[in-house]
C-alpha cells in the first residue's frame, strides 16, 4: 500500500443490497464510462466500478452518488490506496416471457413494481406487461391493433 | 392532447418516422406492417396514469395536464422508464440519451401528424379526435352500403 496525502482519496462504496443494476451510474459521463463499465452477457449483467477516485475527480465521485436512484453509492474519504483498482457487481436477469431475451434485473423489476399504483398490481391485471421485454410489448400492441383492423376489413368485404 | 391513429388509413409509408427524426434527430414513432395486411404506428400514449413518470427517479419524466413531458437535463439515463412503459414507446440511443414523443411543443401540430399523407394520424383532445374517427367510420359504412345497393340494382 502506498500512502498518499491524508484523506484525499475518494473510496467508492456500493451497497450490493441496494444496487438494482440500472444504467444510471454507468451512463453518467462518457469520460468515466471506460472506468465504470456495464455489460450484459446472456442472463447476467455485470457492472464494474473503479474502487477509488483521485482528489481532482471528486466531482465525478459526487455525481455518481447523486444519480444513483436507490442511494446505493457512497463516497468515503481515505488516505490509504486500496489494493484493487476495481470491483464488480453481478445481477441475474429476467428473461422476456415471449422472446426469452434477458431484459431487466430482478432489482430493477422490484424497484419498478413498488412504485406502480396498487390497482395495477392486482393479480392477473395489466401488470403482466412487465413480464415481456419492451420490444415485444411494441409487437404485442401492434399485432392486436392489426388483428382488429384485419377482422374489420374482412367483415366489410362480406 | 394526444396523437390518435385511424389505422385503416395507414399505408406504412414511414413519412411520420422521417418527419420525427428530422425534428428530434431520432424517430419517436415507429410504423411497421403486420403480415403485409395492416400497418400500425406506435408512439407514446401520453398515459393518464403514466408508469414512466411514477418510476422516474430524477423527475425528468412528469405527468402534465395533457401529456407526459420529458426534460433531458434532469435525466440520469437509468433506463427504468424503458422497462416500465407498457407500450415499449421509450427508447435509448447509443449515447444513453432517452427519447420519447414530446408532441412537438414548439409546433401547433406535431411534425408526424402534419406530414402524414393519408391523414391517418390525428392530433387533438379525445372528443375532437374520436368525433373525426366516428365521422370517417360512418362515411365508410355509408359508402359500402351505397355500393352494395348499386350492385343489387345492376
Amino acid at each position: 500500500m502506498t500512502a498518499t496525502e491524508p484523506g484525499t482519496l475518494r473510496l467508492l462504496v456500493v451497497d450490493g443490497g441496494k444496487c438494482i443494476g440500472c444504467r444510471a451510474c454507468s451512463s453518467l459521463w462518457p469520460e468515466i464510462s471506460c472506468a465504470l463499465s456495464f455489460s450484459d452477457k446472456g442472463p447476467q449483467r455485470t457492472i464494474k466500478f473503479p474502487r477509488a477516485f483521485e482528489e481532482f475527480e471528486a466531482r465525478i465521485a459526487e455525481s455518481l452518488a447523486e444519480v444513483c436512484p436507490t442511494g446505493a453509492i457512497s463516497i468515503v474519504l481515505t488516505d490509504e490506496r486500496p489494493e484493487e483498482e476495481s470491483f464488480a457487481l453481478s445481477f441475474e436477469m429476467i428473461r422476456c416471457r415471449r422472446c426469452r431475451t434477458p431484459f431487466a434485473t430482478e432489482g430493477e423489476m422490484k424497484y419498478i413494481i413498488e412504485r406502480l399504483p396498487k390497482d395495477l398490481q392486482a393479480p392477473n391485471s395489466a401488470i403482466s406487461w412487465m413480464e415481456i421485454c419492451p420490444s415485444c410489448r411494441r409487437s404485442v400492441e401492434r399485432d392486436a391493433a392489426a388483428r382488429d383492423l384485419i377482422v374489420a376489413r374482412s367483415g366489410a368485404r362480406r | 392532447m394526444e396523437i390518435y391513429v385511424d389505422l385503416g388509413r395507414c399505408i406504412c409509408c414511414h413519412a411520420c418516422e422521417v418527419a420525427c427524426e428530422r425534428e428530434h434527430g431520432e424517430p419517436n414513432i415507429s410504423v411497421e406492417a403486420v403480415r403485409y395486411r395492416a400497418s400500425v404506428p406506435v408512439s407514446c400514449h401520453q398515459c393518464e396514469v403514466a408508469p414512466c413518470a411514477l418510476v422516474c427517479p430524477s423527475g425528468a419524466l412528469a405527468k402534465g395536464a395533457s401529456s407526459v413531458s420529458f426534460e433531458a437535463e434532469k435525466c440520469t439515463s437509468c433506463g427504468l422508464c424503458l422497462l416500465v412503459c407498457p407500450f415499449g414507446a421509450i427508447d435509448m440511443d447509443s449515447t444513453s440519451m432517452v427519447h420519447k414523443c414530446d408532441l412537438c411543443p414548439e409546433r401547433e401540430v406535431p411534425a408526424c401528424v402534419l406530414t402524414c399523407p393519408t391523414e391517418a394520424l390525428l392530433y387533438g383532445d379525445q372528443e375532437d379526435a374520436t368525433k373525426e374517427l366516428r365521422r370517417r367510420a360512418a362515411r365508410r359504412i355509408a359508402q359500402s352500403y351505397a355500393a352494395a345497393v348499386g350492385r343489387d340494382r345492376a
